[in-house]
């Protein structure tokens, strides 16, 4: 396919070429200087608008000229065959300002990608720093563990929550959705994290509570998934622990693709 | 002679005219930066899924359906007419987990098709507006939100208008042609004409509308068989607008081989042969807005057809030597430029779309020779059924497009 694509990127060259040796055979002879004059011009023109806007000049200008020409033929009166003369110079003059555009834009293109892969870069830094408590597995060991030396220290108390459902006919992946959402809703920004780990198992550190507060967090998912889901068809499996140790809390959970 | 090839010169001159501007201003819509707030309050939407034996990719429509991501109150509707395959049993699963989701069958009746189920699935609901989405349809999160933003925000709209990009294009040249005919006639010249003109057609899927408007009009006909473009008329009857939203997208599975296409394209030629039927025969749609729609359909699915066949004849008549009469017309530079504003229309939407590519370039270049041409058999085969279904006076049936299993977008 790669070989596919390279070959495709020469095409443009190889119609240019083309198009040049087609001109200086067939154009008349007091035409040529002026489509190399033409062709120079409309390709500075080129680098200077945006790839988009300036398809839309070649596309202007080779309709105009192809008007243009219209007219001269209906003028002149030309016969059939002498108007396959003007077919080729439109021709000529479009073939080879698109291969010229088209390597351009490949160029430009090359360079958007780079630039929109550095932006994107910079955004997902902005959102591991700041935003979303839902994190991956081992972002989520780091923080509880961090979280914890803290909770110590401060002689705070942590909970860690499962919550699980017995999946039928591929709908996790929908399920998985909802429910993350509904998770981040009724936790804590900034202060309570979260993971899954498979597509309906969702482990929940919530930092700073009590077994109280546990049921609270508890109460307010099934209050909003059943709002979403209807949670007699697709019970819920809670499970909650104390954390003092993370390693032990994960294998009392018995979460074992957590990794 | 020469005055009629004068004329036939004149008028196709004005047609590229019309057709260049048309591009132009598509183009000029698209890149135009479209500035939105979010609504104060959004209304209440009934999702409305036709669907009939359906079950290779009802799973991932209802999927994306409850992905999609609406402030408001939203509710999807499968309505299930007389399915034989799974459809029930998957439509079912999914009610009775999803509170949102709701499993309808709808009772047997004729005549059959997409308008008659339409019509119930209004019947049994209750929403401020609704959303038609075809069972293989599987809309961006965003859809429905910009739509009803459009919707609310235009004054004197029926609803709102997205866009149907093909979920299948990379699988053989004939999906690569149709998604790149949806790029240009239902994108960029929809654009064109909602700049210039302020008129839209629906597109059959991806397309809400008011609930009040519905009923004022009195539901969808259930004997059309293209009935988008024949609600469209009485929309626009009504003088209400249908804004388009290019950025309101759906994905959806085009036909994967010739006899498929040939089926669907013949029902959609049919439909639109029953519309401008029912246009003659109605005076009162022969004014305004909807005489623009009865031309471009005139247009679009005669008047290009029977030129192009012109075009094919004249073409070969002289290819085997037959002695033609001497023109001094230029009608070979009009031949010539038709193909040129149909190219850029092909490779302008492409590049406003961001899906250049050689290979599309390419196929873009060729689809006049290729792709343009099946419309001669499409019509033929379209007028031929019609007539004898008028003949005998019958209806014909509703014909579902064949669906393949597909990786989903999300």
């Amino acid at each position: 396919m790669k070989q596919l694509n390279n070959i495709f990127i020469a095409i443009p060259f190889i119609l240019f070429v083309y198009a040049q040796v087609f001109a200086l055979f067939f154009l008349p002879q007091s035409l040529v200087l002026v489509h190399i004059l033409v062709l120079t011009a409309m390709t500075l023109l080129l680098v200077l608008f945006k790839w988009n806007w300036s398809f839309v000049f070649i596309a202007s200008t080779t309709i105009m000229y192809g008007f243009i020409l219209t007219w001269r033929a209906f003028t002149k009166q030309l016969l059939q065959e002498q108007q396959i003369e003007f077919i080729v110079m439109n021709s000529v003059y479009f073939v080879s300002l698109l291969s010229v555009w088209y390597s351009v834009h490949h160029l430009q293109k090359l360079k958007m990608t780079l630039e929109n892969e550095k932006l994107k870069n910079v955004e997902l830094q902005k959102f591991v720093n700041k935003h979303s408590s839902l994190l991956t597995n081992r972002e989520f060991t780091e923080r509880v563990s961090l979280s914890l030396v803290g909770l110590k220290r401060r002689n705070e108390m942590g909970y860690l929550m499962k919550i699980s459902a017995n999946m039928l006919n591929n709908k996790e992946k929908i399920y998985n959705k909802i429910l993350a959402e509904v998770i981040e809703d009724c936790t804590r920004d900034q202060f309570d994290f979260f993971t899954n780990t498979d597509s309906s198992t969702f482990l929940i550190y919530l930092q700073n509570t009590t077994e109280e507060g546990s049921e609270v967090v508890k109460s307010r998912v099934l209050t909003k998934l059943s709002r979403q889901i209807n949670i007699n068809e697709l019970p819920l499996i809670f499970t909650t622990k104390r954390v003092e140790d993370l390693k032990d809390t994960i294998a009392y959970f018995k979460v074992g693709s957590f990794s | 002679m020469k005055i009629i090839l004068l004329c036939v010169m004149v008028f196709f001159g004005l047609l590229l005219i019309y057709y260049s501007i048309l591009t132009v201003s598509g183009i000029y819509f698209r890149q135009k930066k479209q500035i939105r707030k979010p609504l104060n309050e959004y209304p209440s939407v009934a999702i409305l899924i036709p669907a009939h034996n359906e079950g290779i990719v009802i799973r991932d429509t209802l999927e994306a359906m409850l992905k999609l991501t609406y402030p408001g109150q939203m509710d999807v509707y499968l309505l299930d007419d007389q399915s034989t395959d799974d459809t029930a049993d998957i439509g079912r699963i999914f009610s009775s987990f999803f509170k949102n989701c709701h499993y309808v069958q709808v009772p047997d009746g004729n005549p059959k098709g997409k308008s008659r189920v339409l019509n119930y699935g209004l019947s049994i609901t209750k929403s401020d507006y609704f959303i038609v989405y075809d069972a293989d349809n599987q809309p961006n999160a965003d859809a429905l939100k910009l739509l009803v933003e459009v919707a609310e925000e235009t004054p004197n709209a029926a609803g709102a208008i997205g866009y149907v990009r093909t979920i299948n294009q990379e699988k053989n040249l004939l999906t690569r042609m149709i998604s790149i005919e949806f790029q240009v006639f239902q994108l960029l010249m929809q654009c064109g004409r909602w700049a210039l003109f302020k008129t839209g057609s629906l597109p059959g899927t991806n397309m809400l509308l008011k609930r009040s408007v519905i009923e004022e009009v009195g539901g969808y006909d259930p004997y059309a068989l293209a009935e988008d473009a024949e609600l469209t008329i009485r929309i626009t009857a009504r003088d209400y607008l249908l804004p388009i939203v290019p950025e309101a997208e759906t994905w959806e599975q085009e036909p994967e081989n010739l006899k498929v296409f040939i089926k669907q394209r013949t029902r959609w030629l049919i439909g639109n042969l029953y519309l401008l039927e029912k246009l003659f025969y109605d005076p009162t749609y022969w004014r305004g807005k909807v005489l623009y729609h009865t031309g471009q359909h005139l247009l679009t699915y005669f008047f290009f057809v029977i030129m192009l066949l012109f075009s094919n004849v004249w073409f070969v008549l002289s290819l085997v030597g037959v002695d033609l009469p001497v023109l001094t017309q230029p009608l070979i530079m009009i031949w010539f430029l038709s193909y040129m504003v149909f190219s850029f229309q092909v490779i302008g939407s492409m590049i406003f779309n961001q899906n250049t590519s050689a290979i599309n370039l390419i196929v873009g270049m060729i689809m006049y020779f290729t792709y343009s041409q099946i419309f001669l058999i499409l019509l033929v085969r379209a007028i031929y059924f019609y007539s004898i279904s008028r003949l005998r006076g019958k209806t014909i049936a509703w014909d579902k497009t064949k669906r393949y299993k597909e990786e989903p977008v999300q």
